[in-house]
């Protein structure tokens, strides 16, 4: 069950959960005529893979994309394979129990694995068991393109024709019986390609600034006239600005003044405040159910270096948010799932700008209370010259479907994986546990 | 160009006046004021058409000069709309074309009050590269709003894009960029695409951010060698493998910007560092020993290969036409591209004067053009400070200049934007109400050029602006309720009619062109 305990403000009640599922019922029979979602206006953005599955919304599923192509090996650096220091003499970060090294080293995880000093605020929920990391892994797709890499892995699928995303597939096959505007969210001014197709999907920048700016006597005639003209003809503007405005009405509910973090306070850098305005939206209950946050900067060409330098910024960064975020949701978090990727991993062989260029095997993170955490899954393919691929790559021993699916299933509540990742059968790596909300479903069902 | 007295009276007062100022500030008043036609021109030229229709877009009553204004430029203005009127479409379009023969004082009067932007390089670079930027931005802003050749700025932004660069990547890539924008993007942008590459792959901002100064012979890099491939020419499915992307980079080795000395910041080939091997790119052999002809051989064989004319091709008609490109449109805009030896003009022919372009589905307005729109449609008086809030209003939106990180440059399909339409209202509704730095609405002069008196005079005369249509019962009868029986020309009644207009540029139909 979803834990009880998370509404602090009083604001926050008059937009309680049941709030939601009371008006999504509603919706969601509108929805259903003949298992089909043929009552859907036309202009809806269709996809009818399937019949959708009807239960409850699992996690909260916060999913970050680190773009550019993080460099894996030195994010969970594989201090046991001494063919990882002979390809990184310059940017390598040294073993555990390098003495001469200092702050500089690996904090170990497993004794093969290590974290990148940077990450360390990490290991604390690493070993609370709330944080795993899943290692050369990544998507089949070969063409070393940031594009090409990153449009096959947000659609989740390898075949050309479909252009939906893989979280709005996942939306759109799971009737949770919520309609909230902010079902699912890109926190920006963009939405990633993962949500191509979301039937209901915001970029929010900022919850205080989201509304109509206007003469306050004169918001709801304006509102008003704005929605007729919205409404007239039946396109992709019509449902994102009903969209609009839904999300206009609720994001006011919330007191954004009065929030205080739970933990440790979240760092001014985007990521940080990206982050915070998830977790207020979380507690909030507004209904969240995907929030997508995208992080620049990645592709470390030149100068990414090894223990400090550009790329240790970036993962201060990450860390230092993925910490405060653990922290403020301490109430949340067995209802909450964090998935960190990236759209593919860097050459093995550091190159001669203390950088790497594109490579292949990547390394993904999974931060929840459901999960089996505490372990860095791996078949590790290693890092000797005939162990690698193309131009020397870490090889991909596991599809990062395998790790997306598995938190679908388990963590999301939906079963229908095969119109999510068309094509693929998904591979659970016993990455999470199953979520409640589906535990008591099926007993009613057996009932 | 060719200046009359009068223009030269112009002139002589304006930089007068701008001398100490920051930069174009004080030129974007001077000329709106000056340019304002005494009749509400709006474009009518040609008969009016149904667009076709596609999933999830509307059909929309479209005529063709106004198609025309809003896809080849930033959409009508008063001047333009007069010109297309006068000279018919196929003639407005072959001036556009052919931009050194249009007298564009306006646009010329920007360039000139660009102070860093003329500087030669070794003194640019000496520069403060925030003011470059600021300088940059505000420049390439102004003059899309206000050039006259409009379809000139549309394709500088179109090869901003295919060239991106990222303002932000290092601290000195304003000045360097500032560079491509003069000496890439601009002198090429309708003229010969072999030409523009060859002048992108010597710009020291293209090898800043694509990491090509650290392309040794030791150690390759391989970032811009591959988006060269990928992005610049062939394309992802253009036919090359990995071990093209590797043969390129050993060709680019060397090909780099000069660290110090009297070439600082500028391009160098670094012979010490190329790797004179042999190489293989798409199974043609380089021979060993050659050096930078090499390189100049190298973009000879991509510029001229079929994969790089389709591939440029179906950008073009994406950008100009429909999301989702016609193939045979494509295929037409790709041979006049191999016929003329890579010419960009034969190209843009093809795809305005096309059936498909007069008919084809309605695009969503990219933020960008869709804020320069707005101003241009209502003849906003701009002044363009050093705060720049207009750059804030670019980043809410989604697309500030030149600060898209990745290679790829801005999306250009219409549902890379849906999910963001608050700040275009927003924007709309700050002009209006003028909170926005430096931008004011001649309210009361569009007012009297149209002749309009009464609440619905009014509206009718904006639907026109915005719509190129007047406002059917329906509409007219929610708009002047909201107004009421207040005059317009001053206190309430004059705030509702500014509500008004900002709905009008907010709604769905002005979002597409």
């Amino acid at each position: 069950m979803r834990k009880q305990t998370m509404t602090h403000c009083q604001e926050y009640e008059t937009l309680s959960r049941r709030t939601f599922l009371g008006r999504g019922a509603q919706s969601a029979a509108a929805l259903m005529f003949g298992n089909k979602l043929v009552a859907l206006p036309t202009w809806m953005p269709r996809i009818s893979l399937a019949d959708p599955h009807v239960g409850p919304a699992g996690d909260t599923l916060v999913c970050i994309f680190l773009r550019g192509g993080a460099d894996g090996l030195n994010m969970v650096v594989p201090h046991g394979d001494e063919a990882y220091y002979q390809h990184r003499p310059l940017i390598g970060i040294p073993r555990p129990d390098d003495n001469k090294a200092g702050d500089g080293r690996t904090v170990d995880l497993d004794g093969f694995f290590g974290l990148h000093p940077a990450l360390a605020p990490l290991h604390d929920i690493y070993a609370a068991g709330d944080l795993a990391f899943i290692q050369a892994t990544g998507s089949p797709d070969e063409t070393r393109s940031h594009f090409e890499a990153m449009d096959l892995m947000e659609r989740g699928a390898t075949e050309n024709g479909d252009y939906t995303g893989w979280l709005a597939r996942h939306l759109a096959t799971l009737d949770s019986g919520n309609s909230s505007s902010l079902r699912a969210i890109g926190v920006g001014d963009m939405l990633p390609a993962s949500l191509t197709g979301a039937v209901s999907s915001t970029a929010l920048q900022s919850i205080a600034e989201y509304h109509l700016n206007g003469r306050p006597e004169q918001i709801g005639q304006m509102t008003s006239l704005l929605q007729t003209l919205y409404s007239q003809n039946q396109d992709m503007l019509t449902a994102a600005a009903q969209q609009t405005f839904a999300s206009i009405e609720v994001l006011g509910k919330i007191d954004v003044a009065g929030y205080v973090a739970g933990g440790r306070p979240y760092q001014e850098n985007e990521f940080g405040q990206a982050l915070r305005l998830v977790a207020q939206l979380i507690k909030a209950e507004v209904g969240v159910e995907v929030a997508c946050i995208d992080v620049d900067g990645w592709d470390t060409h030149v100068a990414q270096g090894g223990a400090v330098g550009s790329m240790a910024s970036n993962l201060a960064e990450l860390a230092g948010g993925l910490a405060a975020f653990y922290e403020d949701l301490q109430a949340q978090i067995g209802n909450v799932t964090v998935v960190v990727m990236s759209e593919f991993g860097r050459r093995a062989q550091e190159n001669g700008g203390l950088g790497t260029d594109h490579g292949h095997g990547s390394m993904m993170m999974a931060l929840g209370g459901g999960l089996n955490g505490g372990r860095v899954y791996a078949r590790w393919p290693g890092l000797h010259h005939e162990q690698l691929v193309g131009p020397g790559d870490l090889a991909v021993t596991t599809d990062y479907r395998d790790v997306l699916g598995e938190i679908i299933q388990k963590r999301l509540n939906n079963p229908l994986l095969p119109a999510i990742f068309p094509g693929y059968t998904v591979n659970p790596l016993g990455l999470a546990v199953p979520h409640p909300a589906s535990t008591v479903r099926e007993t009613t069902l057996q009932d | 160009m060719k200046l009359t007295r009068r223009d030269f009276l112009r002139l002589g007062g304006l930089t007068a006046v701008a001398a100490g100022t920051a930069g174009c500030s004080v030129v974007g008043r001077e000329l709106a004021q000056n340019e304002l036609p005494p009749i509400m021109a709006a474009p009518t030229a040609g008969a009016t058409a149904l667009t076709q229709t596609a999933p999830n877009l509307p059909a929309l009553a479209v005529n063709p000069a106004r198609r025309l204004l809003n896809r080849a430029g930033y959409g009508p203005n008063p001047a333009s709309s007069e010109q297309i009127n006068r000279l018919g479409l196929d003639a407005y379009l072959e001036e556009q074309l052919n931009p050194e023969t249009i007298d564009d004082l306006p646009g010329d009067l920007i360039a000139r009050h660009q102070t860093l932007y003329q500087m030669d390089a070794s003194v640019l670079v000496e520069q403060e590269p925030q003011d470059a930027a600021i300088e940059l931005v505000g420049g390439t802003f102004m003059r899309a709003i206000y050039s006259k050749r409009q379809l000139y700025e549309a394709m500088v932004e179109f090869w901003s894009d295919h060239f991106n660069i990222y303002l932000r990547k290092d601290r000195m890539m304003p000045l360097a960029k500032m560079v491509d924008d003069r000496e890439v993007i601009r002198p090429y942008a309708l003229t010969n695409f072999r030409d523009l590459l060859g002048a992108s792959a010597q710009s020291p901002a293209m090898l800043l951010y694509l990491d090509n100064i650290s392309n040794e012979k030791s150690h390759p890099n391989e970032n811009y060698a591959r988006e060269l491939l990928e992005l610049h020419t062939l394309g992802v499915n253009g036919g090359y493998s990995q071990q093209d992307v590797q043969q390129v980079a050993r060709l680019l080795t060397g090909w780099t910007v000069a660290k110090r000395g009297r070439l600082r910041g500028q391009f160098v080939f670094n012979e010490a560092e190329h790797d004179f091997g042999e190489k293989q790119v798409l199974g043609k052999t380089f021979p060993a020993g050659r050096g930078e002809a090499e390189v100049e051989e190298l973009l000879d064989l991509l510029a001229s290969h079929p994969a790089t004319a389709t591939f440029l091709a179906t950008k073009l008609v994406r950008r100009f036409v429909a999301d989702d490109p016609p193939p045979d449109l494509v295929r037409q805009v790709a041979d006049a591209y191999l016929q003329s030896g890579g010419e960009i003009k034969p190209m843009l022919r093809v795809i305005f004067l096309s059936d498909d372009f007069a008919t084809a589905p309605v695009k969503l307005k990219r933020p960008y053009t869709y804020l320069v729109s707005v101003l241009r449609t209502l003849h906003v008086n701009f002044r363009l400070g050093r705060g720049h809030a207009i750059a804030d209003w670019m980043q809410m939106m989604g697309q500030p200049l030149f600060q898209w990180p990745p290679p790829d440059g801005y999306p250009d399909v219409s549902t890379a934007w849906t999910a963001n339409l608050l700040p275009r209202w927003n924007f709309a509704l700050a002009l209006l109400h003028n909170q926005i730095a430096g931008a004011r609405v001649p309210l009361d002069d569009l007012l009297a050029a149209g002749g309009a008196e009464t609440a619905e005079s009014a509206l009718q005369l904006f639907a026109g602006l915005v719509y190129g249509r007047s406002l059917p019962p329906n509409e007219l009868e929610l708009f002047t309720a909201y107004i009421g029986s207040q005059s317009i020309h001053n206190g309430e009644g004059q705030q509702r009619l500014r509500d008004c207009i900002a709905l009008l540029l907010a709604s769905p139909e002005f979002q597409w062109v």
